[in-house]
């Protein structure tokens, strides 16, 4: 081990103006490739020209090496901290919709997306309703009287609409008095849009 | 331990307590587990920020409107003050507190012309109406510059205090310290660059 006291690399100054003047080659680098493209390799090419600028500062800047290792351990234990939260958040948040049963994964599974494969049926349904549009047309499927959302209880001309044309409303969204619905053609297969327009019907539509 | 009291020890005890149990001075160890703090702060930070842009691709839109040129240009401005911090550092070892002094002065110089620019940045974008309320990516932006900038001006501070003290001759080993802090100020940098500039 080197004597606690050497922290010094024994470069001379020359050594770090040459580091000095990679690091500025290294920006030159990163600058002309996101001035010229943002293709996913440039910008993977960019962070990894940024790591190595960190790694050339670490090194011959902060004379890391010249540390016991233990020293490097807590450097690095914070660094595998920040690692471990990042990759547990991902489904989380990168793909918000990946654990829901045939979310959002499935629906780009199947590009056409336009023909549910299976009959509609209320019971799926509910799952979907219960994820994707309660928050606006509430448990009750009134849309808290009509002021979030299409009110299917009270306005009886929703759901005297053709399956086709609910349908089409669900799949491509809606913008009615200053209320909208998105269009729920890419987080939902059109088999979940079937079977939750069959799950409202039998929840709020007026018995034959 | 080899605690070799030569004549050029910077780091001989001053006081009882001056040196770990481990055998290194009590500022290195702090200041690397400091440090280790603050990768947990940034990185937190930064991994959240990721995360969202990730999920999140039209973000690249709103990162457009950062200014690259002033970045690009604070990037330099960082990367030389680093370059002149190390150099304090060298003349520190060599028992040159004069010089030493010197090249902090430079250092802090390059922290000011930082900040200068970046308040410039932040005058320009908030006129814009690009405040941290406009969207997720202005808050990230606002909070990681923010608390980077926070840093900057901490790391000034250290390093003006350590070079009136190495002007006299006086505790010559403190200017690796706030050398080192410097430096990591300059690697976060080196990061948030491309996050927040040049990937749009
Ligand atoms: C962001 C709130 C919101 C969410 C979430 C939402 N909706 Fe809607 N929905 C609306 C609004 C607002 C209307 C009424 C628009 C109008 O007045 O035509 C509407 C109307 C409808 C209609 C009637 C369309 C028509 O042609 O009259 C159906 C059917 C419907 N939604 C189904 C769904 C389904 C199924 C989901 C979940 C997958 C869902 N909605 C989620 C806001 C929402």
């Amino acid at each position: 081990m080197d004597s606690p006291t050497a922290t010094g690399s024994g470069h001379g100054a020359g050594h770090y103006v040459r580091i000095w003047a990679v690091l500025l080659g290294a920006l030159v680098v990163s600058l002309v490739l996101g001035a010229i493209t943002n293709s996913p390799w440039a910008i993977a090419i960019i962070f990894a020209v940024a790591t190595a600028k960190a790694a050339l500062v670490l090194a011959h800047f902060m004379h890391v090496k010249l540390e016991p290792r233990w020293i490097r351990l807590i450097g690095a234990g914070a660094v595998a901290v920040v690692g471990v939260f990042f990759i547990g958040l991902v489904p989380d948040i990168v793909y918000k919709f990946g654990f829901v049963p045939g979310g959002i994964q499935s629906a780009q599974a199947n590009p056409a997306n336009t023909v549910a494969k299976l009959p509609p049926d209320a019971g799926r349904g509910a799952t979907v309703y219960a994820t994707f549009c309660l928050a606006c047309h509430q448990a009750d499927g009134r849309g808290k009287n009509g002021t979030l959302a299409a009110d299917f209880v009270s306005d009886a001309s929703r759901l005297a609409k053709p399956d086709s044309e609910l349908l089409a409303s669900i799949a491509n969204g809606r913008q009615a008095n200053g209320l909208s619905m998105p269009p729920w053609k890419d987080a939902l297969t059109a088999q979940q849009r079937a079977d939750a327009l069959a799950y409202i019907r039998t929840q709020f539509g007026r018995k034959p | 331990m080899s605690s070799s009291a030569a004549a050029t020890d910077l780091h001989a005890p001053e006081r009882a307590g001056d040196y770990t149990s481990t055998g290194l001075p009590t500022g290195r160890v702090a200041i690397w587990w400091f440090l280790a703090s603050e990768i947990a702060i940034f990185g937190g930070a930064v991994a959240c920020y990721l995360l969202y842009r990730l999920h999140h691709p039209e973000w690249a839109e709103q990162a457009a409107h950062t200014v690259n040129a002033a970045g690009a240009f604070n990037t330099v401005v960082l990367l030389t003050s680093s370059l002149s911090a190390v150099l304090a550092h060298h003349a520190a070892e060599q028992g040159d507190g004069k010089t030493a002094a010197r090249w902090i002065n430079w250092t802090v110089l390059g922290g000011l012309v930082f900040l200068g620019v970046k308040a410039w940045e932040y005058a320009h974008e908030i006129g814009a109406g690009l405040v941290p309320a406009k969207s997720l990516f202005w808050s990230f932006y606002f909070l990681l510059t923010g608390l980077h900038a926070l840093h900057v001006i901490g790391g000034m501070t250290a390093l003006y205090v350590v070079g009136r003290g190495a002007a006299r001759g006086q505790h010559l080993g403190r200017v690796e310290l706030a050398a080192i802090y410097w430096h990591f100020v300059d690697v976060v940098w080196i990061f948030l660059f491309p996050l927040l500039y040049i990937a749009s």
